[in-house]
């Protein structure tokens, strides 16, 4: 089975209510963004409280990569937040 | 065949305004009903397993809604809502035959969901513009909800039509189902022997002549975006379902919705 092309990957992003940050929920194959939307809304928001709904195609998503050296590669654990919650939901 | 009066289905005395709003409600719930173990057909054989989970939440919308009109129409003409959904033979069901028959294919599918869902779209509008509001808030209140969602369920219709669109054996396929099922289509706007004049009864703010050249409008304006043509159409020509002629994939349909009340066991409608 061939994975689906990057183009056809729409990854859904919902927001629960006014306010709260835009969270991952998952992904749906579509050919189109508008199709995609239909299916995030079919299949991410009818079970949920939703404020909103974002598709981004996987083919417009810049990355940095799994093998970067996030934060640096000395010992710096100082800097890390844990513990504070910083982003609207903790570290 | 015909179906059974409105009046002598239940055991009410209507007036004008109550017949015409049976009748209506009546048309509605067996459309919804019938169009809703329809659409179930594509439960886990749809395209792709998206779509699979949009298109059973269409059906159970259009089941939901099929329910609650039952229910309206049984407390107007003074039946039940299993005896309308279940006890009836499918030659006194009024729903429009476009919504009966087995799909050929997704594209059948499309544009058989597109053309009901505009259709009824319409019609609720109609409903909601006439006497209904002062006649039974309450009803009117849950008729405004579920314009709504045919109104997002047309908008489903659209992105495929506009997505089967740009290959080309995808589009033939769309076109010979438009050129099928558009004299079923124009024929949602009839109604059945009562002959009511629903516009002059107050059920109706616009005759259903006035909703069908709505529906042929906004149709035509429609699909003729996505590059397809709508045929002509001799309005003279349309009727059956309403009627209570039908397909003998209707029989078939019922027969299986009423499958596990007639093993005797008692499920809510």
């Amino acid at each position: 089975m061939t994975s689906t092309p990057a183009e056809n990957v729409y990854y859904v992003f919902r927001r629960q209510r006014s306010g709260a940050p835009l969270t991952e929920v998952g992904s749906v194959d579509a050919k189109s963004a508008e199709l995609a939307k239909m299916f995030a809304r079919e299949n991410y928001a009818r079970r949920k409280q939703t404020d909103n709904l974002v598709v981004v195609c996987a083919a417009d998503m810049e990355e940095i990569g799994e093998d970067a050296a996030y934060g640096g590669t000395l010992e710096k654990n100082y800097r890390k937040d844990e513990g504070y919650d910083v982003e609207g939901f903790p570290a | 065949m015909t179906t059974t009066e409105i009046t002598d289905i239940g055991t009410a005395e209507l007036d004008g305004f109550e017949q015409g709003l049976a009748v209506a409600l009546l048309e509605m719930a067996d459309d919804d009903h019938v169009i809703g173990n329809r659409l179930s057909d594509w439960t886990g054989v749809a395209p792709t397993v998206e779509e699979d989970v949009s298109i059973g939440n269409i059906a159970q919308d259009e089941l939901g809604h099929a329910e609650a009109l039952y229910e309206e129409a049984a407390d107007l003409v003074g039946s039940t809502l299993e005896g309308l959904a279940y006890g009836r033979e499918p030659s006194t069901f009024r729903n429009v035959q476009l919504v009966e028959r087995e799909f050929a294919d997704w594209a059948d599918t499309v544009v058989r969901q597109y053309f009901f869902d505009v259709a009824d779209d319409i019609r609720t509008g109609a409903l909601l513009d006439g006497d209904l509001g002062e006649r039974d808030e309450s009803l009117a209140g849950y008729l405004a909800k579920v314009d709504q969602e045919e109104e997002f369920h047309a908008e489903h219709g659209e992105v495929w039509l506009e997505s089967l669109a740009d290959e080309a054996d995808s589009t033939e396929r769309v076109q010979r189902a438009i050129d099928e099922n558009w004299v079923d289509a124009v024929a949602f706007f009839t109604s059945g022997p009562e002959d009511i004049d629903f516009a002059e009864a107050g059920v109706y703010a616009r005759s259903l002549d006035e909703q069908r050249a709505a529906f042929v409008d906004e149709v035509t304006g429609t699909v003729g975006a996505y590059g397809y043509d709508v045929p002509e159409t001799d309005v003279e020509d349309v009727g059956a379902g309403r009627i209570g002629e039908h397909t003998a994939d209707l029989e078939e349909l019922l027969a299986e919705t009423r499958e596990v009340r007639e093993q005797g066991i008692d499920v809510p409608a």
